[in-house]
């Protein structure tokens, strides 16, 4: 039995796992009601993982399949999430920038965090998601909707959640795998791990380079010629190293280093006929996980240090270099006072210190300070439960806005989950907001608004009876969710000239209301020894700016540029014995370009489809994959002036040895 | 199993109406009626368009039929015209628009709008200006030249070597003078020969210049938001090239950004946070405001050599067409006209 089985029933309720979809919230709420008295260990049951899963009630959650991460191996992070309908990732093109969009907020709006940590820079608020590797990640999911009482700053569209997990196996397990694609790619990987009761360790190490030689259909110019991209070069080394300790049981101790290098050339906007741009990422981020479990609470201190750095080139502005070292600390206690009450409770400290060329060559500090509450109250076991959340962070001194939630679960029957949730959220400027320079603003007030969800999610309770006693073929929908929200966020924070200077500088101008619908549909279906899973997916959504500002401003009460109203998805996932197909297929609505929406990109259908073969054979393994990207040749653009690429392939091979005791 | 397979096939029409429903069609923008473009009843809008996303445009302002078309070089020409669209000059029936981050000059048919050549090996191209019947010249952001264009072959025939940021740039009196920002100078140039053949101290950052009747030359030199110190306003004598006179403009918030004559020659209009007037012919010239700002932000001005009338620009958000406010010389609101993304210029026609 592995040492961070430590368990105990408690555990159920606390966080079980680190993220979890719907239906696997779901789950877990339905065990609510077996909370006894007191706490009482039990075998096999995790306690590891953040507080999302116990403290996230009422909120639409989804995890991306594990099937779909192992096919997205060697690719970033954008073009994992990019398979959910409901993110919207505004790709620059392969290798250059991609940030994210939940439910019409801004990049800076939507939270990414890591094994529970933000990891978004402190500096402008973003994360790009082109430079994570999904090779160094085991879990990935999305959280919907505001999360800044469980959060903090920044999560109000969402959160994105990655995560490593120690895996439940004892003994060596290697991997190595190599995938090449035909734009010039080339990635190599090796995984290295071991593992007992007590220990588990692991290493993997990715090195990418790609040319990106892409073709493209360059618009911009008289009959839009197809062309190849020529300025896209780049190449990654990225390390993760992780070791879990339990001790007697009632201790865990986790530390894992991630540092990752990555070079990349910046091709020019179509219009633009010269290169010439370069930037270099670099990142160590090393976080350490205390768990100690007492009779009566659980006490836990995570902290991290995040040290990360951009040089960036090119042949007009010169070289320009920008840090950021973060330290953070939170400690925090769970404990169940009564049989149908958890609390959560702890302290969150952060220092954020960040350099740049462009703040006069200074270095700022940003301090922030956080108490955070959450009381998990079921009602009526098994049928209701309620969630409290409340989150005060002081920034600098000054009180952030408070951010409190409240959330409903109601199972009106086993297999329909009715859940609500209505809370605060907030972003405080970044420190470029207030300091660079020129242009900076010391005097921003944080972003702010209120959001509330609904989500209806239905589970067929008849699923596995019926996989189970059928041979040959059935069909059967087996599970579907729809979720309504609205949402409101004043002081949304612009870069726009201002009244007082010809520079840019951040400004508290917006106020946006969003609104929408969240479909999801789940089929499985199975013919002999082949299984097929079909999932569908339909985002709808409005964010409209609510406020003119001047008299020539034609953008109240129109959709925010680059947030498509609809999105909608299909993924399809075939199985036959050792042989697998995945076919993903996405419909992008019309992303507006002007904010009194005079003009916009068209809408685009895209579409992923691969193949693999596994084969085992005693302790060894092997994987072939291949995949088709942008199957259907499609000439598109998610950014004004940013090609993407036409049909591209990708290939690998991937071994493995393992020696379980 | 039949109530499973019943309810599949609802989820699967179900996806299906979602897909269609949730397709749009693209509605296309009306189609205007075709403009025509004629001399002396018109005047060109510069749209410089959003950095890097090449929507710069060209609008057209017929000003008999108080109608404004937009997107003419496209619909003439079914290309983009670039990115970032900074200034434009009209010579002998061709209209040249200079595209800053595309780094070339578009030469077209002023009076149909048709495409005639693209000059390209520019770097970051600012301003245009013919210096004889082959010959033109233009300032550059980053290339540490002013080019010398070759206008019969549409080709860049030369350089005048010039540390650091060229920027407006003018034949006055025979000679080329160009303002370079960052260096604070004014250079003077003989188009004979492409040499530098002398230069002026006129701090802070000059950028504008306009001739006035008298072959004068009025340099503006911006001031107090990117140097930290008062606007000037500077009276170039170009006969001897020697500063004649030294207009300190009152403080201001924002920095003054560029001038312009009147047709008569005698009223200079600088435009920052407001849009100022001063007589030139005065023996103490007075700077006095004539417009005060009705947008947070005039991003140009113009003034129609014809009327008098003056252009001023408005991008609203830059993130959505922006506005051309017209006003008399006596700055009452005339007309205001819709323009493209970030409208940062004219050319009259």
């Amino acid at each position: 039995m592995f040492g961070w089985h430590i368990t105990f029933l408690f555990a159920l309720t606390l966080g079980s796992q680190t993220l979890l979809l719907a239906g696997k919230e779901f789950t877990e709420d339905k065990q609510l009601n077996h909370l006894p008295d007191t706490i009482i260990l039990l075998e096999g049951t995790e306690v590891r993982g953040s507080r999302h899963s116990a403290f996230g009630l009422g909120h639409n959650t989804e995890i991306i399949d594990q099937s779909l991460i192992e096919s997205y191996t060697d690719q970033g992070l954008d073009n994992l999430l990019l398979q959910h309908g409901g993110i919207f990732i505004k790709n620059y093109g392969p290798g250059i920038l991609a940030t994210s969009t939940l439910r019409g907020g801004s990049s800076a709006q939507t939270a990414l965090i890591w094994n529970g940590f933000q990891i978004q820079s402190p500096m402008h608020g973003q994360t790009d998601l082109a430079l994570i590797p999904v090779f160094l990640i085991d879990e990935a999911g999305i959280q919907y909707g505001g999360g800044s009482a469980m959060w903090g700053s920044g999560s109000m569209g969402g959160s994105i959640h990655i995560n490593n997990r120690p895996s439940k196996t004892k003994g060596f397990d290697i991997t190595a795998g190599i995938f090449a694609t035909n734009i010039g790619g080339m990635t190599n990987q090796l995984g290295i791990a071991w593992g007992n009761d007590r220990i588990y360790t692991r290493l993997r190490m990715q090195l990418g380079n790609s040319d990106n030689s892409y073709r493209f259909r360059n618009t911009s110019l008289y009959g839009s010629p197809v062309q190849v991209q020529e300025n896209a070069a780049g190449s990654q080394t990225a390390l993760m190293y992780e070791t879990y300790i339990n001790f007697g049981n009632r201790n865990l101790l986790e530390l894992i280093v991630w540092w990752q290098d990555s070079e990349r050339s910046i091709p020019p906007p179509m219009a633009q006929p010269y290169a010439g741009a370069f930037q270099k990422d670099d990142a160590l981020r090393i976080t350490g996980h205390w768990q100690k479990v007492f009779d009566k609470f659980i006490f836990n201190w995570r902290g991290g240090i995040f040290d990360e750095s951009i040089w960036y080139d090119d042949n007009f502005t010169g070289e320009r270099l920008s840090g950021s070292l973060v330290n953070i600390h939170e400690a925090e206690l769970i404990f169940s006072p009564l049989t149908s009450l958890t609390v959560n409770t702890g302290l969150n400290a952060q220092l954020n210190r960040a350099r740049a060329d462009d703040y006069n060559d200074r270095s700022y500090r940003q301090h922030s300070y956080a108490v955070f509450n959450s009381l998990k109250w079921e009602a009526i076991p098994g049928k209701i439960d309620f969630l409290l959340s409340v989150r005060q962070e002081l920034v600098d001194g000054d009180p952030a806005p408070f951010a409190p939630t409240l959330g409903l679960s109601y199972l009106p029957r086993p297999s329909v989950n009715i859940r609500a949730n209505a809370g605060r959220s907030y972003r405080v400027p970044t420190i470029n907001d207030r300091y660079w320079s020129p242009g900076g603003n010391p005097e921003l007030e944080a972003e702010r608004g209120w959001s509330q969800d609904l989500v209806i999610a239905w589970e067929n309770p008849d699923s596995e009876n019926i996989a189970e006693k059928s041979e040959n073929y059935f069909m059967i929908l087996d599970r579907g969710s729809l979720t309504g929200y609205h949402k409101k966020i004043s002081e949304w924070i612009i870069w726009t000239p201002s009244e007082a200077s010809m520079y840019w500088t951040p400004q508290n101008v917006h106020e946006v209301r969003s609104y929408g619908l969240e479909a999801r549909l789940g089929l499985s279906a199975q013919a002999g020894r082949t299984a097929c899973r079909i999932d569908l997916s339909w985002d709808h959504t409005i964010a409209e700016n609510t406020r003119a500002r001047s008299a020539g401003d034609r953008s109240a009460g129109k959709q925010l540029i680059y947030v498509p109203k609809n999105n909608l998805g299909a993924a399809i996932s075939l199985e036959h014995g050792s042989f697998g197909l995945f076919l993903n297929h996405r419909y992008t609505g019309r992303r507006y370009t002007a904010s009194d929406n005079s003009r916009w990109l068209a809408p685009y259908h895209n579409g992923d489809g691969g193949i693999h073969w596994s084969l085992k054979t005693g302790n060894y393994s092997l994987r072939l994959s291949a995949g088709v990207y942008n199957l259907w040749n499609q000439a598109y653009e998610v950014v004004s002036g940013r090609p993407m690429p036409l049909r591209h392939f990708r290939a690998g091979v991937r071994l493995g040895f393992t020696d379980y005791n | 199993m039949k109530k499973s397979k019943k309810r599949a096939c609802i989820a699967l029409a179900l996806a299906t109406v979602f897909m269609f429903t949730a397709c749009e069609k693209e509605n296309a923008e009306p189609v205007a009626e075709d403009p025509r473009f004629v001399k002396g009843e018109g005047v060109f809008l510069l749209n410089e368009g959003n950095f890097g996303w090449g929507n710069a445009s060209l609008s057209y302002y017929d000003k008999l039929a108080d109608t404004v078309y937009h997107d003419i070089f496209r619909d003439k020409n079914d290309e983009s015209l670039g990115d970032v669209l900074n200034s434009a000059v009209i010579e002998d029936g061709m209209i040249y628009l200079v595209v800053n981050n595309s780094g070339k000059i578009v030469v077209a048919e002023a009076e149909t709008m048709k495409k005639i050549a693209v000059i390209e090996g520019l770097v970051s191209p600012r301003y245009f200006v013919p210096v004889s019947e082959d010959k033109a010249y233009v300032s550059d952001l980053f290339g540490n030249h002013i080019r010398i264009i070759d206008t019969e072959n549409a080709s860049v025939s030369g350089e005048i070597p010039i540390e650091g940021w060229t920027e407006q740039i003018a034949l006055v009196n025979g000679r080329v003078y160009a303002t370079a920002v960052q260096a604070s100078y004014l250079y003077e140039i003989d188009p004979q020969t492409d040499k530098v053949t002398d230069s002026l101290f006129l701090p802070p950052g000059p950028a504008a210049l306009a001739a006035d009747n008298d072959n004068n030359l009025w340099v503006l030199a911006g001031g107090e938001a990117m140097f930290k110190s008062s606007a000037s306003l500077y009276r170039i004598d170009t006969q001897n090239f020697e500063i004649k006179a030294q207009i300190v403009l009152p403080d201001s918030p924002m920095m003054y950004f560029d001038i312009s004559f009147c047709p008569a020659g005698e009223t200079l209009y600088i435009i920052g946070d407001n849009v100022y007037r001063m007589g030139t012919t005065d023996p103490e010239p007075n700077v006095e405001l004539l417009i005060e700002s009705p947008v947070s932000f005039m991003s140009s001005m113009g003034v129609d050599p014809y009327n008098g009338d003056i252009y001023i620009t408005d991008p609203v958000d830059y993130e959505q067409p922006g506005r051309v406010l017209i006003y008399n010389s006596q700055g009452q609101l005339k007309s205001t006209r819709d323009a493209g993304i970030i409208p940062g210029g004219f050319s009259f026609y």
